[in-house]
C-alpha cells in the first residue's frame, strides 16, 4: 500500500523544485505577483475605500479575494500543462517511470507556493490595520488561512483545464469561465435570476457550490469543517480530472 | 475511440462525486465549527445551553422567511442565513427538542394564512410582495410566543430573544412585575406605548401596572417601584410587607428627576422631580442623598447651541456616562454589561446603620471627585459651567446604585397604618373588604429580601440611550433594569447573555489624531476668530466715522488723520492674514490624517509591487552574468 503511494508519489518532488525553479527563473512569478499586489492594493483602499470605513477590520480587503483570484490564478496556473504540449515535452514526461499523481499535486503545488507568496506579501496590510486599531488577529489568521485553500481550488481548475488543450491563451479562457461559475453562483444578481427560473431550492443548492458563500464564514472568523472539506474535495477532484486528462495521450 | 469514451465518463463520474459528496458534507457537517472571533461572537453561549439541555418538553420553532423578496435585500438575505443557522444550531444542541422548519409565505399561500395568522409582520417591500421575517415558536400544548420581525440591528440580541422565547415556551408562566410609577413612560399598560424599556419588559415579563390610589398590591414576583409619587403610609407598609414575604424588589428614586418635569407645567412643583425610599430607607439603614449628584470624571458631552448659533459640544458634569467596567463585575445584574449607563443629574445612596446580617454592596459608583449640586436647580435647564462654578468635590465616589440583601425588619413596628379612606363613600365597602382580604402583618422578613436602589430616574427615558427614530441603543440603561429584573425573579442565567456588544473596532489611532487635531485648533480657530471680529468691528467703525457728510466725499479716508489710516491699513492687512490663517486651519485640521492615509496607501498598494519587481530585476541580472559567464 505504502509503495504503491510512494510510486504514484515519486515525481512529487522533482516536479515541484523544477516549477517553482521555472516560475521565478523566468519573469512570470514576478510579473504575476506584483500586479497581483497592484489589482488587491488598488481595489481594497480606493474600490472599498478602507481607510475611510474607519473599522479595524480587514473585510474591505478579504471581500475582493474570490473575484481576484478568478482571473488571476488561471493565468499562474495555464502554463502548467499547456507548456509541456506546446514543447512536445508532455509525452517525455508521461514515459518517465514517475508517478502522475506526484507530477500533477506537484505542478499545483508548485502554483499553490507562488499564491501562497503572494498573500503573504500583503502582509503590510495586516500591519497597516493593527497599526490603526486593534483588530480582531485570530480572526484575520483563519480568514488568510481559507483564503489559501480558496485559492487552491481556483488553481486545480486551472491546471486541470490547461491539461486538456495545448494553448495557453485557450487554457486561461476557459478556467476564467469555469472559475467564474463557481464564484458568481452566490453572487445575488445571479442568485435571484437561477431562482426565478428554477426556484428558489434549486438558487440555494447552487448558492452551497460558490466559492463566494464558501467563503462567508470564513471572512467573519469562523472555521466551518464543511468549507474545509468543500475546497479540499474540490481541489481534489478537479487534481484527479488533471489526472485523467493528464493522461489521455498515454491512453491513446 | 475507447479511451475518449472513459474520458469522458470518468470526467462525469468526477462531477457528479463532487456534486453529491459536497451535499452530503453540507449536511453532515453542518454544526462542526470553530469560532476564532475574540468575543466568541458566534457560539452559543453557556446560558443557552443550560435552557435547551433542560427543556422539558419539544419546542417548535418556524421560521418564516419570504425568500424571493428578502433577496433584493442585502442586509436582510445575510442576516437570514444567520438566523438559519443559528436555529439549526439550537436543534442540535437541543437534542431534538427544539425542532425547527422553515416556511416561505408566497403571496396567497398557505404558508403566508400561517404567518398571518401567528402574527408576523408584513413589512412592505419595493415590490408588490410584503416582506415575512420573523419567528413562530410553540410548545407541546400550542402556546405560542413570536419575533414578529427580525430587524438586522437587533442581531447582538438575536441569540437573547430566541433563548428567552424557546425558556418562555418551557415555562409559558412568565415572571410576574408589578409597577408603581409616576413617570408617564413607565406606565403605558400595553406594549405599544411608554419607554423602550416598558416595552421590553413586557416582552419578557407579564407587567401588573399598580395604579396611584393602590389599596392592595397584586400577585407578583417583583415589584419595580420607579420615581414613585407621593405615597400614603397604608401604600409603604404595603410595599414593606410584600419586600418581607417576597423579598423581591426594585427602586428607582432621584432627587432631581429632568424627565418627570419635562412633561409637566412650568408651575409643577418640585416635588414632581424628587422620590425616595421614604420610611423603607430609614429602616433598612439606606438614604437618597437630598442633593443631585455630579461627576466630572465621567461627564457625556451634550449638544449646546452657544447665543451664536453655533452648536458645540459640551461636557456637562450633570450628565453622568459610567463605563461597564468601573461597575461591580461581581454581581450578574451588572457584570456582563459592555456599555455605558447614562444617567441624568443622579443621586447618590448613602449608607447608614444597617440591620444585622444585612448587606449594601455597590453595583455603580461615580468616579473618584464627584459634587452634590442642588437638586432644584439641577433638575432644571443647568448650564455646564453653572455646574463647575457650584462645584464642591467630594473626598470619595459616591454610590448610585447598590443591592441590599439580608432579613429586614418591617417599617411599621407598630402594626398595619389605618385604611386610606376613599373620598367616594360608595368606593368604602370595596376598600373595606380588599383591607380584610390582606394578609396580617408581619414585623420582619420571611423570605430573606434582595433589594436593588438605583439613584436616578432619568435613565429610564428613552432620550438617554436610545437613537431617536432608528431605535438603535448606544448604552446599556435597559440592559441594567431588564438584568436586574432577571436577576431577581431567579432568571440569572439569562442575564448572561443579554448585553453582547456589536463586533466593531474602530480606527483607535486617527479617532485620537482627529480628537488632539479637534482640541488643538478649536482654541487657535476661536483665537483667531475673535480677533478677526474685533478687527472688523473697529475697522467698520472707522470706516463709519470717515464716510462723513464732509467736503471730502469722493475719498472718505482722506478726513481721517495720518495716524488713524495708517491703523486702517494695518487693520486690513491684519484681516487678510487672519482669513489666511483660519482657511490653514481648516486645511491642516486634516492634515495628519491625510498625511497618513497617503503613506499607508503607498506602502499598500506600491510597496509590495516594487519589492516584486526589485526581486524580478535581480533575478534576471544575475542570470544575464552567470549566461555571460558561461558563454
Amino acid at each position: 500500500m505504502i509503495s504503491i503511494l510512494r510510486q504514484q508519489m515519486s515525481g512529487f518532488t522533482a516536479t515541484y523544485r523544477r516549477e517553482l525553479n521555472a516560475y521565478f527563473a523566468t519573469p512570470m512569478a514576478y510579473v504575476f505577483l506584483a500586479v497581483f499586489l497592484l489589482a488587491l492594493g488598488l481595489f481594497t483602499w480606493e474600490a472599498a475605500r478602507f481607510f475611510d470605513s474607519g473599522v479595524a477590520d480587514l473585510q474591505p480587503f478579504f471581500a475582493w479575494h474570490p473575484w481576484l483570484y478568478m482571473i488571476f490564478l488561471p493565468a499562474l496556473a495555464m502554463r502548467l500543462w499547456a507548456d509541456e504540449r506546446a514543447a512536445g515535452t508532455d509525452e517525455l514526461l508521461l514515459s518517465l517511470p514517475l508517478g502522475l499523481p506526484g507530477l500533477v499535486l506537484g505542478k499545483l503545488c508548485a502554483a499553490w507556493t507562488v499564491a501562497g507568496t503572494g498573500l503573504l506579501l500583503t502582509l503590510p496590510m495586516w500591519l497597516s490595520v493593527n497599526y490603526l486599531g486593534n483588530p480582531d488577529n485570530a480572526a484575520i489568521a483563519l480568514t488568510y488561512l481559507v483564503s489559501l485553500l480558496m485559492a487552491g481550488a481556483y488553481l486545480s481548475i486551472g491546471a486541470a483545464v490547461s491539461a486538456l488543450t495545448g494553448s495557453q491563451v485557450t487554457a486561461f479562457v476557459i478556467s476564467v469561465v469555469i472559475a467564474f461559475v463557481f464564484t458568481a453562483a452566490g453572487w445575488p444578481l445571479v442568485l435571484s435570476t437561477v431562482q426565478a427560473l428554477f426556484g428558489t431550492g434549486f438558487a440555494d443548492l447552487i448558492a452551497r457550490f460558490s466559492f463566494i458563500t464558501q467563503f462567508e464564514s470564513a471572512q467573519r472568523g469562523v472555521l466551518e469543517l464543511r468549507v474545509v472539506a468543500y475546497f479540499l474535495g474540490f481541489t481534489a477532484t478537479f487534481a484527479f480530472l488533471n489526472c485523467l486528462w493528464a493522461s489521455r495521450r498515454r491512453l491513446g | 475511440m475507447k479511451a475518449r469514451r472513459y474520458l469522458v465518463l470518468m470526467t462525469l463520474l468526477a462531477g457528479i462525486v463532487l456534486l453529491a459528496g459536497n451535499i452530503a458534507a453540507q449536511r453532515l457537517l453542518a454544526g462542526a465549527r470553530l469560532d476564532f472571533t475574540e468575543g466568541k461572537l458566534y457560539t452559543l453561549s453557556d446560558a443557552t445551553r443550560v435552557t435547551l439541555r433542560d427543556l422539558a418538553e419539544p419546542v417548535e420553532i418556524t421560521y418564516v422567511y419570504s425568500r424571493r423578496v428578502g433577496q433584493d435585500y442585502p442586509a436582510i438575505q445575510a442576516h437570514a442565513a444567520r438566523v438559519r443557522e443559528l436555529l439549526a444550531t439550537y436543534a442540535a444542541a437541543s437534542g431534538g427538542n427544539v425542532r425547527v422548519r422553515e416556511i416561505d409565505p408566497k403571496p396567497f399561500s398557505e404558508a403566508e394564512d400561517e404567518a398571518l395568522a401567528a402574527g408576523i409582520s408584513a413589512i412592505p417591500a419595493s415590490g408588490n410582495d410584503p416582506l415575512y421575517f420573523g419567528i413562530i415558536g410553540r410548545n407541546a400544548i400550542d402556546d405560542l410566543r413570536l419575533i414578529p420581525f427580525l430587524a438586522p440591528e437587533r442581531e447582538t440580541t438575536l441569540e437573547y430573544d430566541l433563548t428567552r422565547m424557546i425558556a418562555r415556551l418551557d415555562n409559558p408562566e412568565p415572571p410576574r412585575v408589578g409597577i408603581i410609577s409616576s413617570l408617564p413612560g413607565m406606565k403605558a399598560l400595553d406594549g405599544e406605548s411608554g419607554y423602550v424599556v416598558l416595552q421590553d419588559i413586557g416582552r419578557s415579563f407579564s407587567v401588573e401596572q399598580i395604579p396611584d390610589d393602590f389599596g392592595s398590591l397584586p400577585e407578583m414576583d417583583v415589584l419595580l417601584v420607579a420615581h414613585p409619587g407621593t405615597l400614603t403610609a397604608r401604600q409603604e407598609w404595603l410595599i414593606d410587607q410584600f419586600i418581607l414575604r417576597q423579598g423581591r424588589a426594585i427602586f428607582v428614586v432621584d432627587p432631581a428627576a429632568k424627565t418627570a418635569l419635562s412633561g409637566a407645567m412650568f408651575s409643577a412643583t418640585d416635588s414632581l422631580a424628587r422620590s425616595s425610599l421614604g420610611r423603607l430607607g430609614a429602616v433598612w439603614g439606606v438614604e437618597l442623598a437630598p442633593q443631585a449628584v455630579a461627576d466630572a470624571a465621567n461627564a457625556l458631552t451634550v449638544p449646546v447651541e452657544s447665543f451664536t448659533g453655533r452648536v458645540d459640544e459640551v461636557a456637562h458634569p450633570l450628565f453622568v456616562g459610567v463605563p461597564a467596567e468601573t461597575m461591580s463585575r461581581n454581581d450578574p445584574i451588572t457584570a456582563d454589561l459592555m456599555r455605558v449607563v447614562n444617567f441624568g443629574a443622579p443621586g447618590a445612596l448613602i449608607q447608614g446603620s444597617l440591620p444585622e446580617g444585612v448587606i449594601l454592596a455597590p453595583l455603580i459608583t461615580t468616579g473618584p471627585s464627584p459634587s452634590f449640586i442642588d437638586p432644584a436647580r439641577a433638575a432644571r435647564d443647568m448650564a455646564a459651567d453653572e455646574v463647575l462654578q457650584s462645584y464642591m468635590t467630594e473626598a470619595a465616589p459616591l454610590v448610585m446604585a447598590a443591592r441590599l440583601s439580608g432579613r429586614l425588619p418591617s417599617a411599621f413596628p407598630n402594626g398595619a397604618p389605618a385604611m386610606d379612606e376613599p373620598s367616594d363613600a360608595s368606593d368604602l365597602e370595596a376598600a373595606k373588604a380588599e383591607a380584610a382580604s390582606l394578609p396580617p402583618h408581619i414585623a420582619a422578613s420571611e423570605t430573606p429580601a434582595e433589594v436593588v436602589m438605583i439613584a436616578d430616574a432619568d435613565f429610564l427615558a428613552d432620550d438617554f440611550y436610545v437613537v431617536p427614530g432608528s431605535g438603535m441603543v448606544v448604552a446599556d440603561n435597559g440592559a441594567l433594569l431588564l438584568n436586574a429584573i432577571d436577576a431577581l425573579a431567579g432568571r440569572g442565567e439569562l442575564s448572561r447573555l443579554r448585553s453582547r456588544a456589536a463586533s466593531l473596532r474602530p480606527m483607535v489611532r486617527i479617532e485620537t489624531m482627529r480628537d488632539a487635531a479637534e482640541t488643538q485648533y478649536f482654541r487657535q480657530q476661536s483665537e483667531l476668530e475673535a480677533r478677526l471680529s474685533t478687527a472688523q468691528a473697529r475697522l467698520s467703525e472707522l470706516q463709519s466715522s470717515a464716510s462723513g457728510d464732509g467736503f471730502f466725499a469722493g475719498d472718505p479716508e482722506a478726513e481721517l488723520t495720518a495716524d488713524e489710516r495708517a491703523e486702517l491699513s494695518t487693520l486690513r492687512e491684519d484681516i487678510l492674514t487672519i482669513r489666511a490663517s483660519l482657511r490653514d486651519i481648516e486645511r491642516d485640521y486634516r492634515r495628519d490624517i491625510d498625511a497618513l492615509e497617503a503613506t499607508l496607501k503607498a506602502i499598500n498598494i506600491w510597496g509590495g509591487p516594487l519589492l516584486v519587481t526589485l526581486a524580478g530585476i535581480l533575478v534576471w541580472r544575475r542570470q544575464a552574468k552567470k549566461r555571460r559567464g558561461a558563454a
